[in-house]
C-alpha cells in the first residue's frame, strides 16, 4: 500500500477535497458569526447587567428581586446562554462534517480497506496492556478518530489519544499531558516473553551522555525492568530503552530497526513511544491533535491534507520496519 | 578524631560499592556468555538435522559436510571461552558457505523440511547475534569498570582483568561477493 505521492496529494485535493471545503466553509462561517455575537453582543453586557447594574439599580431605586429589570438581566443571560449553546452545536456539526467527508477522504484515498470511525477510539484496557505509561498515574483518558486496517499482512489499529494526570481541585488544579497523539496497536505474530520500551531519550540530551546514563539508570530502581544501552551511539542520543531482558531487546532492536528509528526521529521530529511485548506492539506518535479543522483560518489546507498522508505514511514505516521477519515467529526461549 | 571516624567510614562505603559493583559486572558477563552458549547449544543440536537434511541432495560437498561435523565436536569439546569464540566463527562460515552452495540444488532448496530448517537456522542466528550483542555490552561495561579510577585499583587487588569482546573475522567482515560464491 503505498502512500499517495506529491502529485496524487495535489490530484486529491483538487478534485475531492476542494468541493467538500465549500459545504464546509458554510459551517465553519456559522459557527464563527454566532460566536462573534455571543462574544461582542451578549456576554459583556450580560456580565456588566449581572455583576454591576442590575445591584447599583437596585440598591439606588430600592427595587425588589421581583422587578422588571431583574427580569431583563435573567433574560440577556439566557440568550447568551443559548447564543453559547448554538455555537457549541455548530462547532460540533462543523467538526463531525470535516471528519466524515474530508478526513474519511483522505483515509480511503490512503487505503480503501481502511476502516474510519470519528467518535471510537483505542480503549484504556488495551492501552493499559502496555507498560510505556504505566508509572505515570493517568486519570484523564479520551480520544477519537479510531482508524483499522491491514498493512503488510499485520492487523493494526489506531486513534487519537489525550491521556493527562490531574491532581488537585480548584485552584490547586494541576494538569500534565502524559501523552497527546495518534496511538498505534499492532498484532505481531512473536513469541517474546517479555516488554522492550523505547522512549524519546530527554535525559541524554539535555544532560548529556555522562549525567544522562547515570540518571536513566537511577529511574530504573522505580521501574521494574532493566535499562538496555546498545551499541548505536547516535540512537542512544535520540531514544532510551528498558527492557525485561537484556537478549530479548537486542533481538527485537536489531541494527536496522534502530537505523529506521533514528530516520523516523530526525524527518518528522515527533517523539515516539514503543513498546513490543508478547503478540503486539504499542507505537504512541505525539503529534498532538492533527484530525482537527481550523477555526480561525480556512479549515483544509493541502498543508493540513499533507500532514495526515505524511503521518499515515509514517505509521506505515514503522509497522514496515518493525515487521519481525517471518523466522523470528519461531522465537522461543 | 570525628574526621578520621568519617574519613573512614566514607572510604569504607566506597569500597563497599565498588566491590560490589565489580562483582555485579563480572556476573553479568558470566551471564550473557551463557545466554551465547545457550543459542551455541541450539545450533549445535539442529547441525545434524541440516546435514542429514542435505546429505543425500549434496553428493559433491560430502567433505564440506565432514567438515562441518568435525567443527562441530571441536566446539562442543572446547576449553575456553577464546577458543569456542574461534571454533565457532570457523563453523559459522564454513555453514554460510554450505546454505549458499544449496542455490545449485533446486530440489533441495524446494524442500518443505529445508525450508523450515533453514528458518530455526536464521532465527537461531539473529538470536546468536542479539546474544553477541548483550555480551558485548556486558563486557565493554566491566571493562571500563576494571579500568577507570578508583575502581582500578580494587580490580587490581582482586586480579581482574580486561575480557575480549565478540569480533567477527576477517573473513567475515569482507563484503561477500555473491556471484563468487555461487560460481564455486
Amino acid at each position: 500500500m503505498p502512500t499517495p505521492s506529491h502529485k496524487e496529494l495535489i490530484n486529491l485535493y483538487r478534485h475531492k477535497i476542494r468541493p467538500a471545503i465549500n459545504e464546509l466553509e458554510i459551517y465553519r462561517k456559522k459557527f464563527l458569526q454566532k460566536s462573534i455575537i455571543t462574544t461582542i453582543f451578549i456576554i459583556p453586557p450580560m456580565f456588566i447587567m449581572q455583576f454591576k447594574l442590575v445591584p447599583d439599580i437596585q440598591q439606588l431605586l430600592h427595587l425588589s428581586s421581583q422587578d422588571p429589570i431583574v427580569f431583563t438581566s435573567i433574560g440577556i443571560l439566557l440568550i447568551g446562554a443559548l447564543f453559547a449553546y448554538l455555537s457549541y452545536q455548530q462547532l460540533k456539526l462543523y467538526r463531525r462534517f470535516f471528519k466524515r467527508r474530508v478526513v474519511k477522504i483522505i483515509i480511503q484515498a490512503i487505503n480503501s480497506n481502511f476502516i474510519y470511525s470519528p467518535n471510537k477510539y483505542i480503549t484504556r484496557k488495551e492501552f493499559d496492556k502496555s507498560h510505556l505509561f504505566k508509572h505515570k498515574h493517568i486519570n484523564r483518558f479520551h480520544g477519537d478518530d479510531y482508524v483499522t486496517g491491514k498493512l503488510n499482512d499485520i492487523q493494526f489499529h489506531f486513534s487519537e489519544i489525550d491521556a493527562k494526570k490531574v491532581t488537585g481541585s480548584g485552584k490547586n488544579k494541576h494538569t500534565v499531558t502524559i501523552f497527546h497523539g495518534i496511538y498505534v496497536i499492532l498484532d505481531l505474530p512473536n513469541r517474546l516473553q517479555g516488554h522492550t520500551l523505547i522512549y524519546p531519550d530527554l535525559a541524554e540530551k539535555i544532560f548529556g551522555s555522562v549525567i544522562g546514563r547515570f540518571l536513566q539508570k537511577r529511574k530504573t530502581v522505580l521501574r521494574d525492568d532493566q535499562l538496555i544501552e546498545l551499541e548505536d551511539i547516535n540512537f542512544e542520543k535520540h531514544y532510551v530503552v528498558y527492557a525485561d531482558d537484556q537478549i530479548e531487546a537486542r533481538y527485537v532492536l536489531t541494527p536496522d530497526i534502530m537505523e529506521n528509528l533514528l530516520a523516523f526521529r530526525k524527518k518528522y521530529k515527533f517523539p515516539i513511544y514503543i513498546d513490543i511485548f508478547p503478540q503486539k506492539a504499542h507505537i504512541g506518535i505525539a503529534t498532538g491533535s492533527i484530525f482537527e479543522p481550523g477555526i480561525f483560518q480556512k479549515a483544509v489546507t493541502f498543508k493540513s491534507v499533507k500532514q495526515i498522508a505524511e503521518t499515515f505514511q509514517l505509521i506505515e514505516n514503522i509497522i514496515t520496519s518493525l515487521k519481525l521477519s517471518p523466522n523470528k515467529t519461531h522465537l522461543t526461549n | 578524631m570525628t574526621i578520621i571516624i568519617a574519613s573512614t567510614g566514607f572510604l569504607l562505603l566506597l569500597l563497599f560499592f565498588i566491590y560490589n559493583s565489580l562483582i555485579s559486572k563480572k556476573n553479568q558477563v558470566t551471564n550473557a556468555y551463557a545466554g551465547i552458549d545457550a543459542q551455541l547449544k541450539k545450533r549445535y543440536d539442529l547441525l545434524p538435522n541440516i546435514i542429514s537434511a542435505v546429505k543425500k541432495y549434496m553428493e559433491h560437498e560430502k567433505e564440506v559436510l565432514t567438515e562441518l561435523t568435525e567443527l562441530r565436536t571441536q566446539a562442543l569439546n572446547s576449553q575456553n571461552e577464546l577458543q569456542s569464540m574461534q571454533l565457532n566463527s570457523q563453523l559459522n562460515q564454513k555453514l554460510n558457505g554450505l546454505l549458499v552452495s544449496v542455490e545449485n540444488y533446486p530440489e533441495l532448496k524446494a524442500s518443505q523440511n529445508f525450508i523450515q530448517l533453514q528458518n530455526t537456522l536464521y532465527d537461531i542466528e539473529e538470536q546468536l547475534a542479539a546474544s553477541r550483542r548483550a555480551f558485548n555490552a556486558a563486557v565493554t561495561d566491566y571493562n571500563n569498570t576494571i579500568e577507570m579510577f578508583p575502581s582500578n585499583i580494587i580490580a587490581n587487588l582482586l586480579g581482574y582483568k580486561r575480557k575480549h569482546l565478540f569480533e567477527i573475522s576477517d573473513i567475515e567482515r569482507k563484503n561477500v561477493n555473491v556471484a563468487n560464491l555461487l560460481n564455486s
